[in-house]
């Protein structure tokens, strides 16, 4: 009897252990993202239109400088002209392809062979761990036609208002782009080197769904990846950090529609936003452009930002690659964070002269970061870029 | 008033208080009736145990040599031999090759093949507890109540701190220690059983941690001293010889040294020991350096240096030679190289806790002295041994059968996604990595990766040491020492990247092929002919 009474505490704790096993028994694994994410991506619409940031006859003009060209194919360069120009434009001659031929370029391998040759390795293979896309690398004959940025295909997917449930027909098998997605959320870790698009990926594709697990067993829920966005120091990430603030507001507007972040981290993302919209103001050149500078908070000079640039140049390329990428995610941005207007209206007439100003060649030699700054003008006049380019 | 809201007055109500409700003691009673009671030491106990099992199984798995040992026992298991040279395959250095904590990697690869990397975060957690809990017995043996052996198991966890939070083979001879203390304390308390087992423990620590030496030197210096505390009182030393307490000492000594004679290399183990400390390579380990007042180890050794002298001076106990011998030798010994602070802290408590205890009775109320049991207190006991299990990491894991992978297991610093793109990428070959990382590399590449040095920095010849050095600080001559160690690869942290970037972007030989938040990974492409 004393024995009994003795192992009666080990027993109760003993049966404690077992109640609270039962209780973690649903907090377990997360769900599979096929189930959690809905079918279409989620749509985050322009918000303003201020003529003043660019007149109707300058978006024709900056536009018709914009065709893409396939001439090479170059993947970086149909992957932002894809961005840019959406899903349907038509441009009525071969020598630019059209919307769909874009599309088709990266969920069908026989456009994209016919388009990259039939040398060119596919673009997209299946892995264990997914999908897998054929980054660029420095030594390969056949880096033109790869992805040059982590996930950008496929952040560029959900802009483009590609459901998840539509064919990828790889050379070797087919999938769907949520298997795409499956991958990229499935590879992705907090210690990434680029994240911006993973980011943006789930914002647009997942979202409003908190949680996710990845290969390596660790949970990434939405607070995490806010944190990941916003912890790194300015201007660290691809295009001097802009992308960061772009997966930020895009997040912020995909929970509009949602309601699902926590309160608390909705205002650190405002408030981390507005903080950098402030560094803007204090930062714009008496010209109205953005150089690789103005995390610093001071106009500076070219000669210091050169300096500060570790001997890099500060050349119009940097100034537009800048002024373009914020213009990008402050014209998708809520009011509350946004600079004054009078900011936005000097670096958006700036940006269009300059965009109009820029030689031929190198707006096809920097197509890419120049399609960002084509496309803010679009935004910030609420105008679909083909629509604004489309003739009548 | 609400009972369960006043702990105090729950566990010790005031006599014939007219606060005590009627409700208050039927519910008292129903508990009573339910649980058996526990006094105020043993409360004591539990919660210092649940506390010390469940920060420890906070700690991460730090990535010091912990998969260089892994990957020992692994390289032992698969070929089910002992290692008698290098298993990595990378060591350089001279003399002849020994394996002194053979045992303990065998059984950390096998535990980890059969619990994964939560299970080592569990047995660390187990092993300290289980040090303080034989700590805290040893300090009972002297005479001391349950109470007071908690407080000293919780200050030496306290003191061994910056140790303990790391699980190496060295937590094996700190449980070694503490069973040595516990001999030595039921020795003098004429109980026969230790020796029985401890030269058995003796024969396990010396094929577990090369640290065996100092159990036998602290029996060595405890026989010693009660030579001399009888031979004073005898008046001569042949006389205290004699004497039974000496010879029991002495017996219980030269069985442990027996004990240590297990082991494959046989009585050259102690020899081998002796040596190790010779690599001129240690100097530059942190661990190995003398004790500065500015580090946390510097810290705790002063402030346990400063009680000590207190109570020198305080103790109404007389002062043994042996605690005399000891404290001279081992905070000595501490003051020379930072990792003897766990020892120090272990025979600090065991030796300063009897004079404690002693100061402590000339305060001590009688109320407290005559402190009866009460089921309330196992019920907190309860609690405190429940919160532990579920909250400890590893514990959770296993209640709650939610599985944890090295990424959520592994210390922060660990290169687990470099290693992991090397792995995917089939990389092998000699690598540059900093120490800590290296044997992680290693490990993860089931020793495809080849580390110029790893974290068994006494293999390594004093040039190869230099050249490692050399290339962490950013020598000019980093592409001779790359090109004469013939180095395939560069695993650089961020902050050794951006010092070396400017000599790495200068080469077209050196490529970056892969590059996270934490780490960059350098190809060295071969020398254009």
């Amino acid at each position: 009897m004393h024995y009994l009474r003795t192992a009666i505490p080990f027993l109760i704790v003993l049966a404690a252990c077992g109640v609270y096993r039962v209780t973690q028994a649903s907090s377990g694994k997360p769900a599979d993202v096929r189930r959690l994410a809905p079918q279409k991506p989620n749509v985050i619409a322009p918000r303003y239109d201020d003529p003043r940031v660019a007149t109707d006859e300058q978006l024709w003009a900056i536009m018709d400088r914009m065709k893409p060209t396939i001439d090479p194919v170059d993947t970086n360069l149909l992957v932002h002209a894809l961005r840019l120009w959406g899903p349907h434009a038509e441009f009525g001659d071969a020598q630019h392809p059209s919307g769909p031929t874009m599309l088709q370029y990266f969920l069908d391998d026989t456009t994209f062979r016919k388009l990259a040759g039939d040398k060119s390795p596919p673009l997209f293979t299946p892995s264990p761990e997914g999908i897998a896309v054929r980054p660029w690398k420095e030594d390969s004959s056949h880096k033109q036609t790869a992805a040059v940025h982590v996930d950008d295909l496929l952040a560029t997917l959900a802009e483009s208002g590609v459901p998840l449930t539509e064919p990828l027909r790889m050379r070797e098998a087919t999938a769907e782009v949520a298997d795409l997605l499956q991958g990229a959320l499935h590879r992705f870790h907090r210690r990434q080197q680029e994240y911006e698009w993973t980011a943006i990926s789930y914002s647009r594709y997942l979202y409003p769904a908190r949680r996710w697990e990845n290969r390596y067993g660790q949970p990434i829920d939405v607070a995490a990846l806010v944190d990941e966005l916003m912890e790194q120091p300015m201007p660290n990430g691809v295009c001097g950090g802009a992308h960061r603030l772009e997966a930020l507001v895009v997040l912020l507007r995909a929970d509009d529609t949602h309601h699902a972040l926590p309160k608390r981290t909705r205002r650190k993302i405002i408030d981390y936003l507005a903080r950098i919209s402030a560094l803007l103001t204090a930062s714009q050149h008496t010209d109205g452009y953005w150089n690789r500078d103005w995390y610093r908070g001071s106009p500076g000079t070219a000669e210091t930002a050169t300096a500060k640039a570790g001997g890099k140049q500060d050349t119009m390329y940097d100034r537009i690659l800048t002024t373009g990428h914020h213009l990008e995610w402050l014209a998708l941005a809520p009011p509350e964070v946004q600079p004054p207007q009078e900011t936005i209206v000097r670096a958006g007439q700036w940006l269009a002269r300059a965009m109009l100003a820029e030689d031929a060649k190198n707006l096809k030699k920097h197509y890419g970061p120049f399609s960002h700054a084509a496309r803010a003008l679009c935004l910030w006049r609420s105008r679909d870029p083909y629509e604004a380019w489309k003739p009548e | 008033m609400s009972y369960d809201t006043t702990l105090f007055a729950v566990m010790q109500p005031p006599i014939g208080s007219t606060k005590i409700t009627p409700r208050f003691r039927r519910r008292a009673a129903r508990l009573d009736a339910l649980l058996p009671a526990c006094s105020r030491g043993t409360l004591a106990v539990t919660v210092v145990l649940s506390a010390v099992f469940l920060l420890t199984g906070l700690h991460r798995l730090n990535n010091t040599d912990l998969w260089g040992h892994l990957a020992y026992g692994r390289w032992m298991v698969e070929h089910r031999a002992l290692a008698t040279a290098d298993p990595l395959g990378v060591a350089d250095g001279v003399g002849r090759f020994v394996n002194l904590p053979w045992l303990a990697q065998m059984v950390g690869y096998l535990w980890y093949q059969a619990s994964g990397p939560g299970g080592l975060q569990l047995g660390h957690a187990a092993l300290v507890t289980l040090t303080v809990g034989v700590l805290i017995a040893a300090v009972r043996q002297r005479g001391i109540g349950l109470f007071g052996s908690a407080l000293a198991g919780a200050a030496f966890y306290l003191l061994a701190l910056p140790i303990l939070g790391t699980i190496r083979p060295q937590l094996f001879g700190l449980l070694g220690m503490a069973l040595v203390l516990l001999a030595w304390a039921a020795t003098q308390r004429c109980k026969r059983h230790p020796i029985f087992w401890l030269p058995l423990v003796m024969a396990l620590w010396a094929n577990l941690h090369g640290s065996f030496l100092i159990g036998l030197g602290v029996l060595g210096v405890a026989t010693l001293g009660q030579i001399w505390d009888v031979g004073r009182r005898c008046g001569s030393i042949p006389a205290a010889l004699k004497a039974e307490s000496v010879r029991r000492l002495l017996r219980l000594s030269l069985l442990a040294a027996a004990g240590t004679l297990l082991n494959p290399a046989g009585p050259a183990l102690w020899w081998n020991v002796l040596l190790f400390g010779q690599s001129a390579n240690l100097a530059d380990i942190s661990e190995w350096g003398p004790t500065t007042l500015r580090s946390l180890t510097g810290a705790l050794l002063f402030t346990s240096l400063t009680i000590t002298a207190v109570l020198l001076r305080r103790s109404p106990r007389p002062i043994r030679a042996a605690e005399v011998l000891l404290v001279l030798g081992l905070s000595a010994a501490t003051l020379l190289s930072i990792r003897m602070l766990c020892w120090w802290s272990l025979a600090w408590v065991y030796l300063a806790s009897p004079h404690m205890a002693a100061i402590a009775r000339r305060w001590q109320s009688p109320d407290m002295a005559a402190d009866p049991p009460t089921a309330m207190r196992t019920f907190i006991a309860m609690a405190a041994v429940f919160l532990a299990l579920v909250w400890s990491p590893p514990t959770h894991e296993f209640i709650t059968g939610h599985h944890r992978s090295e990424v959520l297991v592994a210390a922060a610093d660990t290169p687990l996604f470099v290693a992991e793109e090397m792995r995917a990428q089939g990389l092998t070959g000699r690598i540059f990595a900093p120490m800590q990382w290296a044997d992680y590399l290693a490990w993860h590449t089931n020793n495809a990766l080849k580390p110029l040095v790893y974290s068994h920095v006494h293999l390594f010849s004093p040039d190869t040491w230099r050249d490692y050095l050399a290339l962490g600080a950013g020598s000019p001559d980093l592409e001779q020492i790359v090109d004469h160690h013939t180095l395939r690869y560069l695993v650089l942290p961020r902050s050794m990247a951006a010092t070396l970037a400017e000599t790495l972007g200068r080469n077209e030989r050196f490529r970056t092929i892969y590059q996270d938040q934490q780490s960059v990974l350098v190809e060295v492409r071969p020398k254009a002919k």
